[in-house]
């Protein structure tokens, strides 16, 4: 597996400052430990260095004018040549200094030629209304190409057009994974599923006993169930009031159970659950629904840590507050 | 300037863009929360760089998704300051110390041109110099107003 990048994940502000974005820099220091390739696309490079050019421009323009405002009101300063100063981002040797193995891809012959056939013929995965989707399509012949040769590849965009449905066939068939943020591609690297069902998966666990003896059978390890669509809501404290998602459970391959499930919170304690839409081959449920009143302390510290969010201040954030 | 909603109150505050509908309100060391000024009644989403009250979410390894029935809204990144969407259709918003990234686009972000310079990005284009909208001008505390003039 490869792992290709679209330059719409790489305009952070943070290169101006000769710094890759922390979550590049975890995705290429993972890529390293695992022996994944990242691959530009020269395309994407090549985009990559036109904006930094013109932003360097603007910081050399500022700065100029920051010492000319100095030396205005006669306050010194170090002779500085501001041209010396604000360096242009050379994004492969940003990404080299992880460690991570950096491929520059440039496109072929039949790469152009088809670019060319697609963006005349408004073929998918060009638009009408972009006017870059040469650019566009010339990346996705690229990625297509990748993946093909190297069995699969994850492209990282944001642009909608790589994630439009009539091109799911084409990415299907040689294994191109369109994520459109770079934590997904950690996540796939990793293999994991998504941090919020992780996380979703560790709060049915927390309630585990309450709902078997409800007369659920709830497998005890979360990789043996399946939580989906999880959302998660604060109180006014800050603090996690609310957790929504759909559970189903799985015997040798036959769906047992599933419900959609809310679990309420008052600080740091589950006081219920409220299970609808509940289907289940074996168990019948008046209405469909059921609630159940519990009383488990949550340690939400430790799931969040669990599902990879404890650093990060949106979740953080639900085990305390300073608002 | 100062803002009052839902009974939490800002000080010093700058309101650099209008992101879509949504009013991106920069506290002093570049801590963001967010308005929704698409309804009736101005509702906040985002509550110093966290998910505001009662607003679903869903986190993130680096900050955390917006919600609304189906589906997202808009991701905000927490460490980047960047707020980026796959459903409403406009460009990423980055808010730095000095500049504000919008898509491609870099435009400065300085105190004391605020007036000139509010940002409103719509999926169409990027509009420079915008007024204050009126759903924000009726949160603004009556003491800043006045100090204002």
């Amino acid at each position: 597996m490869k792992i290709v990048l679209n330059s719409d994940i790489l305009l952070s502000l943070k290169f101006a400052q000769g710094v890759l974005a922390e979550e590049l820099s975890e995705l290429c220091t993972l890529c390293h430990e695992r022996g994944v390739a990242i691959v530009l696309p020269e395309t994407t490079l090549l985009e990559f260095e036109r904006r930094h050019a013109e932003f360097a421009e603007k910081e050399v323009s500022n700065l100029a004018q920051a010492l000319l405002l100095l030396d205005r009101f006669s306050i010194a300063h170090d002779a500085v040549d501001p041209q010396d100063v604000v360096k242009e981002p050379n994004l492969v040797a940003l990404l080299e200094g992880t460690g991570a193995i950096v491929e520059v891809v440039s496109p072929g012959f039949e790469d152009f030629r088809e670019a060319h056939r697609r963006a005349c013929k408004h073929l998918p995965p060009t638009t009408e209304k972009k006017s870059d989707e040469m650019r566009d399509v010339v990346i996705w012949l690229v990625a297509l190409g990748i993946a093909q040769q190297s069995k699969g590849a994850v492209l990282i965009a944001r642009d909608g057009v790589f994630h439009d449905a009539r091109v799911d066939e084409e990415a299907e068939a040689v294994g191109l994974i369109r994520v459109g943020a770079v934590e997904d591609a950690i996540d796939r690297v990793r293999g994991l599923k998504p941090a919020p069902e992780r996380l979703a998966a560790l709060l049915v666990s927390s309630i585990r006993d309450d709902v078997i003896a409800a007369g659920i059978h709830v497998p005890d390890h979360p990789d043996r169930y399946h939580v989906s669509n999880p959302v998660f809501t604060l109180d006014d404290e800050g603090l996690l009031a609310r957790a929504e998602f759909r559970l189903e459970i799985e015997e040798a391959g036959v769906k047992e159970f599933r419900a959609d499930l809310i679990i309420a919170v008052r600080e740091g304690t589950i006081v219920g659950v409220s299970l609808t839409e509940i289907e289940s081959a074996a168990l019948v449920f008046p209405s469909n629904a059921l609630s159940l009143t519990t009383n488990r302390t949550l340690d939400l510290e430790a799931a969040a840590t669990a599902a990879g969010l404890s650093d990060v201040a949106g979740f953080g954030g639900l085990h305390g507050s300073d608002h | 300037m100062d803002l009052i909603i839902n009974s939490h109150s800002f000080q010093n505050i700058r309101i650099p863009v209008i992101w879509g509908e949504r009013a991106i309100v920069q506290e002093p060391n570049t801590i963001l929360s967010v308005i929704d000024i698409g309804d009736v009644m101005p509702a906040l989403e985002i509550l110093r760089n966290r998910p505001a009250p009662g607003i679903s979410f869903l986190p993130t390894r680096s900050g955390f998704q917006v919600m609304r029935s189906p589906g997202d809204l808009y991701q905000f990144n927490v460490e980047e300051r960047t707020f980026s969407t796959q459903t409403l259709g406009l460009a990423d918003v980055q808010i730095d110390d000095f500049y504000i990234r919008v898509g491609t686009q870099v435009y400065p972000n300085l105190d004391g041109f605020e007036a000139a310079g509010r940002l409103q990005v719509t999926p169409d284009d990027v509009k420079v110099g915008v007024p204050m909208p009126f759903a924000l001008f009726r949160l603004i505390d009556g003491r800043s107003r006045v100090a204002q003039k």
